[in-house]
């Protein structure tokens, strides 16, 4: 685990609906995107990417 | 007024226990049943993945959606094995943050988010949240009235010491 880990992300809110928020995030370095359902689901997308290794990452297939 | 039965009797009943704050950050303690030491924060997003973890840790309430991640496969961390309780709830309940104290209690987690009560254990006061993002609006507004408050007690305190008439600096 790299704890010095940095990345960058855009976000992009399309809707608060459930008194949250809703829609897509980038992860620029790798250019990958996810969409999220929630403030929580948001910042665990992002805590993953900064608190898991680069082998929890890129080495799952599917 | 004690502690509503709805926040008491709920199995992932967490003390969120402010001990400072700066404006929108918490510095504090977490309690709950299934941890015997006090998990210490510096931020929100400590207290967002513990309370998570928790829910997870004890099934209950169980999350309605699968997590998402960067990962190219969707993976699913779960222990297969419910955590028992180390602690019951009045020792739990009876912590309290320098700051202010907020009783948790999640009660479900769907659109993968948390919805359920909290309760502000000096002001005897309950509310609902609809989401996380509620829970930590709430929390921080209330601890900034908390903040507020000290500043003026402060302040008022000074004023009296001093027996100085005059408008109040800001700390």
């Amino acid at each position: 685990m790299d704890d010095k880990r940095k990345a960058t992300f855009l976000v992009h809110v399309t809707q608060c609906e459930n008194a949250g928020w809703q829609g897509q995030v980038t992860w620029l370095d790798e250019n990958v995107t996810r969409n999220f359902r929630s403030v929580l689901e948001l910042m665990k997308l992002m805590d993953g990417v900064l608190h898991e290794s680069d082998e929890e990452i890129s080495g799952q297939s599917g | 007024m004690g502690i509503p039965s709805e926040i008491k009797s709920v199995p992932n009943v967490a003390a969120v226990c402010v001990d400072a704050s700066l404006p929108w950050k918490i510095e504090g303690r977490i309690y709950h049943r299934y941890r015997e030491e006090p998990m210490y924060f510096s931020d929100v997003m400590p207290v967002l993945q513990e309370l998570d973890a928790l829910c997870d840790k004890i099934f209950y309430p169980q999350a309605t959606v699968r997590p998402r991640t960067f990962g190219k496969l969707q993976r699913v961390v779960q222990s297969r094995q419910k955590a028992a309780p180390v602690t019951e709830a009045p020792a739990v309940l009876e912590k309290r943050g320098k700051q202010a104290t907020f009783c948790v209690a999640i009660t479900s987690r769907a659109n993968a988010s948390w919805q359920g009560k909290v309760y502000w254990a000096e002001q005897e006061r309950m509310e609902s949240f609809c989401s996380e993002r509620e829970l930590l609006v709430l929390i921080l507004r209330a601890v900034e009235r908390t903040g507020a408050d000290i500043e003026k007690e402060d302040c008022d305190g000074r004023q009296e010491e001093s027996n100085v008439s005059g408008t109040c600096d800001p700390v």
